[in-house]
């Protein structure tokens, strides 16, 4: 019994190739361009985020209100937790005084270089980042206004506390850096006498996580620290990540509305010329619901075809863009081949829907005579 | 006899202004050979698709096999399609992508259970085993209309509807057709042929004319010489067939 119906369907298919190659060509272009949308989305937006993530952190630590004026170095493991790790990109700390210099009053920032380095990959340094502890970074504008250059000594006080460093490089930011001293976090904790504490700490999270869920995360996990959105950053990526999936979702509907028209389009002109052929089987005994059922199935070997083929073009499609655009091949989402068959499935089948209603309805007697 | 088919003033309007049948009241006994004959329009297809359960009247009561099928649902109707009624058509209707085999398996697939080697040997019956496999495009009228045939009686049905059988065919074809007509009806079968050809209506048992969807009074009944003669369904067919 079963054997009949795929021979019935097998053949049907092979007698009506042309349109059915035209309706598989239809249902494809539809899933390519949703597979290729939905793996620019995984692969490319992932990348792209990441991309405006170099343009710095997008959250900011700092003590929450009522528990003093300081975090406490030791809880930095908390952003090693495994609830919040694979969530950030980097994380860098912060202690900032206020210190004399050659007599003049200047922001001194003690940090780990090497993690500021990974955060800030934006901070352009003139001579090399400060490798030892008595080296500093001195901003654009403090390094002209009190003439240091690459290599001179660096005096700086806090209260009765003085230590010497000498300039490794001066640093170009852009931003209010330039207009600060950052030295090593050790050295700010030992000049200003607060060993183990930070008055801050700058955060990178991942660019395929939501940031809300980061800070709620954050919040849950390190409750002594306030965690800040940095607007700028993360509402300029949001609103042009946004804006990037709309485009995405709407290019991507339009074409599956494009190909479902299409579809139904060939569907309607197949029954039509068919009309005889179902209503014999009508009249040989068959049910209205196994006609449409025969119809569905052509439908959905239109689907399936369409799908597969769909998928392996949308990926195509989609590494053409990677690498005109970005240089370089996007690895394919695993849910490229269900992407494309569950929307080649569904556009056939939903565009066959109404054809497949009105074979139920087809009167054999009125069709057999001709009229 | 109890009749096989039985109708008591059976009437089809078309938009409640053509009459197609108009109180038509017959009586078809089992294993009888009817010819419904008319002019065109005389409802001779409407009364074949009323029977068939292809199409409801407008009133009256039709009984065959002693159900009224008037009342039956779509669901009934079509179970009744595939048990009870064979079907043969002017235009042969045979599925374009199905060989001649498996357009006969059709009839068995929405019957029961496709069988080919009961398939195969209905075909061998009217004279097309050497063509089991071959598609409608490639086989002429006749062979077309005998698969046609051989697809009608494969489920055994109580009663075989024939609209016009011969009409596209020509005299040697429709020759063939009446003899294996002549050979079957001899086997049992109720065979109920509408036709507006003289020569065929008179190798029915009984003739039934109609016109303007009114039974005309009876014509009597009338045998051709065909009646008492012994036919063999291995009919050596020399037919031009399409290449």
């Amino acid at each position: 019994m079963r054997e009949m119906t795929w021979q019935i369907l097998l053949a049907s298919l092979r007698y009506r190739k042309g349109p059915i190659a035209g309706s598989v060509c239809a249902v494809a272009l539809g899933a390519t361009l949703v597979v290729a949308a939905v793996n620019l989305r995984l692969g490319i937006m992932g990348r792209l985020a990441g991309e405006l993530r170099n343009y710095g952190a997008n959250l900011l630590l700092v003590p929450q209100s009522g528990t003093g004026p300081f975090l406490n170095e030791t809880q930095l493991h908390n952003l090693e937790d495994s609830r919040v790790k694979d969530r950030l990109r980097g994380y860098v700390p912060f202690l900032y005084s206020v210190v004399k210099i050659r007599g003049r009053d200047i922001v001194l920032g003690g940090t780990l270089f090497t993690a500021a380095k990974a955060v800030h990959p934006w901070w352009q340094v003139e001579g090399r980042w400060p490798r030892e502890k008595g080296e500093a970074l001195v901003g654009l504008n403090v390094a002209a206004k009190l003439g240091l250059r690459l290599g001179d000594p660096l005096s700086a006080v806090y209260k009765s506390s003085r230590l010497t460093f000498s300039v490794a490089g001066v640093l170009r930011t852009g931003g209010s850096e330039e207009h600060q001293v950052f030295v090593s976090l050790e050295s700010a904790q030992q000049l200003t006498g607060h060993p183990g504490l930070l008055t801050s700490v700058y955060v990178s999270s991942s660019a395929t996580t939501r940031l809300d869920e980061t800070v709620a995360a954050l919040r849950k996990l390190w409750p002594e620290a306030g965690v800040r959105t940095l607007l700028q950053v993360a509402e300029a990526e949001e609103k042009l990540l946004t804006r990037l999936e709309i485009f995405l979702g709407l290019v991507a509907l339009f074409v599956l509305l494009a190909s479902g028209l299409s579809v139904f389009s060939t569907m309607t002109k197949e029954a039509l010329e068919r009309k005889v052929e179902l209503a014999l089987m009508r009249a040989l005994g068959a049910g209205a619901r196994e006609v449409a059922w025969i119809f569905a199935c052509e439908a959905a070997g239109i689907g399936v075809f369409g799908g597969i083929l769909g998928s392996a073009l949308g990926v195509l499609f989609t590494e053409m863009i990677g690498l005109s655009v970005f240089g370089s091949l996007v690895y394919p989402s695993l849910m490229s081949l269900p992407t494309g068959l569950g929307i080649g499935l569904g556009v056939s089948l939903f565009s066959s829907l109404w054809v497949a209603k009105r074979i139920a309805r087809l009167a054999p007697a009125v069709v057999l005579r001709g009229e | 006899m109890e009749p096989l088919i039985l109708s008591h003033e059976l009437s089809k309007n078309y938009n409640g202004k053509v009459c197609a049948l108009d109180r038509v009241s017959l009586e078809i006994c089992p294993g009888e050979w009817v010819a419904v004959m008319g002019a065109s329009g005389s409802g001779k297809s409407t009364l074949l698709n009323m029977i068939a359960a292809l199409d409801l009247p407008t009133s009256g009561a039709l009984w065959v096999d002693g159900v009224d099928i008037v009342t039956y649902t779509e669901e009934e109707r079509v179970r009744f399609r595939r048990e009870k009624v064979g079907l043969i058509f002017q235009h042969f209707y045979l599925i374009p992508y199905l060989t001649a085999v498996e357009n006969v398996m059709l009839a068995q697939y929405f019957h029961s259970m496709p069988d080919k080697g009961e398939a195969e040997e209905a075909l061998r019956r009217v004279g097309l085993g050497e063509r089991l496999d071959s598609l409608p495009s490639e086989l002429s009228g006749g062979e077309q209309q005998r698969v046609c045939i051989a697809r009608a009686f494969i489920n055994q049905p109580k009663i075989v509807l024939a609209d016009e059988p011969t009409g596209n065919l020509d005299a040697t074809n429709e020759e063939t057709i009446m003899k294996i007509f002549h050979h079957l009806h001899r086997a049992g079968h109720t065979l109920l042929v509408v036709t507006h050809d003289p020569h065929i209506g008179q190798q029915a048992d009984r003739i039934i004319e109609l016109d303007h969807g009114r039974v005309v009074p009876v014509v009597s009944s009338q045998r051709s010489f065909l009646k008492n003669t012994n036919f063999t369904l291995s009919i050596p067919i020399k037919e031009k067939h399409p290449t």
